[in-house]
C-alpha cells in the first residue's frame, strides 16, 4: 500500500502539473501577443521607410525650388525632374516660371533646413520644408536679399517616386 | 525518498522552461518591440501615434508662446504644466527676463499655428516641424507678425506629451 501511494502523484506533482497548465496558458497567450506586435512592428517599419523617401524626394524638390536662375535652364530641369502634373508644367520650358524668371531677372540660392511630414497616405503626402536662402531679382538690383521660406508640398507616388504636385509658399 | 522522483523532475524542468518563454515573451512585449528612429526610418511609431504627439506639439506651442502683460505668472504657471520641468525653469526664466518690456509695452503675442508636420518620431519622443505666425502686439505701436519655424519637440511622461524643447529653424 505504501508502495502505492508513493507511485501516484502527490500534492507537490499535483501543484506543479497545475504551475505548468497556467504557464502553457500564458505562453500561449504571450506568443499571439508577440506575433500581434510582431506584426505592428513590420507595418511602422514599412511606413518608416515610406516616411523616410517623402522626406528625400521633398527635400530634394523643395532643394531644386530655391536652386533657379533664369540663366540656367538645367536649374528648372531640376524642378521638372521632382514634379509631375500641374508643378511639372508650370516649370516646363514653355511654362509660367520660366518666363516669370527671365523677366524678373531671378536667381534663387539656397538650402532645406528642415522638413516635416504633416500628411502621409499610400499615395499621397503633404510635406512642410523650411528652406534659409537668397533671391536677386531686377527689382533688388541684381543684389541677393536673404530669402528663409516656408513651403507646403504636395506629393504623390507615382511608378514607385515621390514626386511633388504643388508647392505653396506660407509667408 | 529525499531524491525527487522522475516525474516531479519532468515536471520542474517543464516549469522552468514554460517560465523562461514567458519572460522572453514579457521582454519582447516590453522593451524588445520598441523601435528607435533611424535615418532610413525616421518615423517609427504607427501613424495614429505620430499624429496625436504631433497635434500635442502644435497645440502645446500655441499655448506656451501666446501670453501677455496682464497676470504673466499664472499664464507661465498654465504654461509649465505643457513643458518637462528642465524646459520649464529656462522657459520662465527667459520669459520673466523680458517682463519689464512687456509691462512697460503693455505687450501681448499670439502664437498661430499654420501647419505642423513630423521629422523624428519613437515611442516616447517626437520632433515636429512647426509653422508659426507670432503676432506681437504693443500699446502704440501696432501688431507685428513674425514668420517663424520652429522644432518643436515632445516626450511622453506618464501617457502626456511635454514639450521639452523649442528651438527656431
Amino acid at each position: 500500500m505504501a508502495t502505492n501511494r508513493r507511485r501516484g502523484p502527490d500534492a507537490v506533482d499535483t501543484a506543479l502539473v497545475l504551475v505548468a497548465v497556467v504557464l502553457v496558458a500564458a505562453v500561449g497567450l504571450g506568443a499571439v501577443l508577440v506575433l500581434g506586435e510582431r506584426g505592428r512592428a513590420e507595418a511602422v517599419a514599412g511606413t518608416g521607410e515610406r516616411y523616410a523617401a517623402v522626406m528625400a524626394a521633398a527635400t530634394d524638390e523643395a532643394e531644386a525650388l530655391v536652386n533657379v536662375a533664369h540663366d540656367d535652364p538645367a536649374s528648372v530641369g531640376r524642378v521638372v525632374d521632382g514634379a509631375t502634373g500641374e508643378l511639372a508644367g508650370r516649370y516646363a520650358d514653355s511654362g509660367e516660371v520660366m518666363r516669370s524668371l527671365t523677366r524678373q531677372r531671378a536667381v534663387a540660392t539656397g538650402e532645406v533646413v528642415g522638413v516635416g511630414v504633416a500628411a502621409l497616405g499610400p499615395t499621397t503626402a503633404t510635406v512642410l520644408a523650411a528652406t534659409d536662402g537668397t533671391l536677386a531679382t531686377r527689382a533688388t538690383g541684381g543684389r541677393p536679399r536673404e530669402r528663409d521660406a516656408r513651403l507646403r508640398l504636395e506629393l504623390v507616388l507615382e511608378d514607385g517616386r515621390w514626386l511633388a504636385t504643388s508647392v505653396e509658399v506660407l509667408d | 525518498m529525499a531524491a525527487p522522483s522522475r516525474r516531479r523532475t519532468v515536471l520542474l524542468a517543464l516549469v522552468a522552461v514554460l517560465a523562461a518563454l514567458l519572460a522572453g515573451e514579457v521582454w519582447l512585449l516590453r522593451d524588445g518591440g520598441a523601435a528607435r528612429p533611424t535615418a532610413d526610418r525616421p518615423v517609427a511609431t504607427a501613424p495614429v501615434e505620430t499624429a496625436a504627439a504631433v497635434r500635442s506639439a502644435a497645440t502645446s506651442t500655441h499655448a506656451i508662446l501666446s501670453y501677455g502683460f496682464s497676470d504673466l505668472e499664472a499664464q507661465l504657471d498654465d504654461a509649465a504644466r505643457r513643458m518637462t520641468p528642465g524646459f520649464a525653469a529656462g522657459f520662465r526664466s527667459r520669459v520673466e527676463a523680458g517682463e519689464e518690456d512687456l509691462l512697460a509695452g503693455r505687450a501681448t503675442q499670439e502664437a498661430r499655428i499654420v501647419d505642423a508636420g513630423v521629422v523624428r518620431a519613437s515611442a516616447d519622443e517626437v520632433t515636429a516641424l512647426v509653422f508659426v505666425d507670432r503676432l506681437v502686439a504693443e500699446a502704440g505701436s501696432g501688431t507685428t507678425t513674425r514668420s517663424e519655424r520652429l522644432l518643436v519637440t515632445v516626450v511622453r511622461r506618464d501617457g502626456v506629451w511635454l514639450v521639452s524643447d523649442i528651438r527656431t529653424r
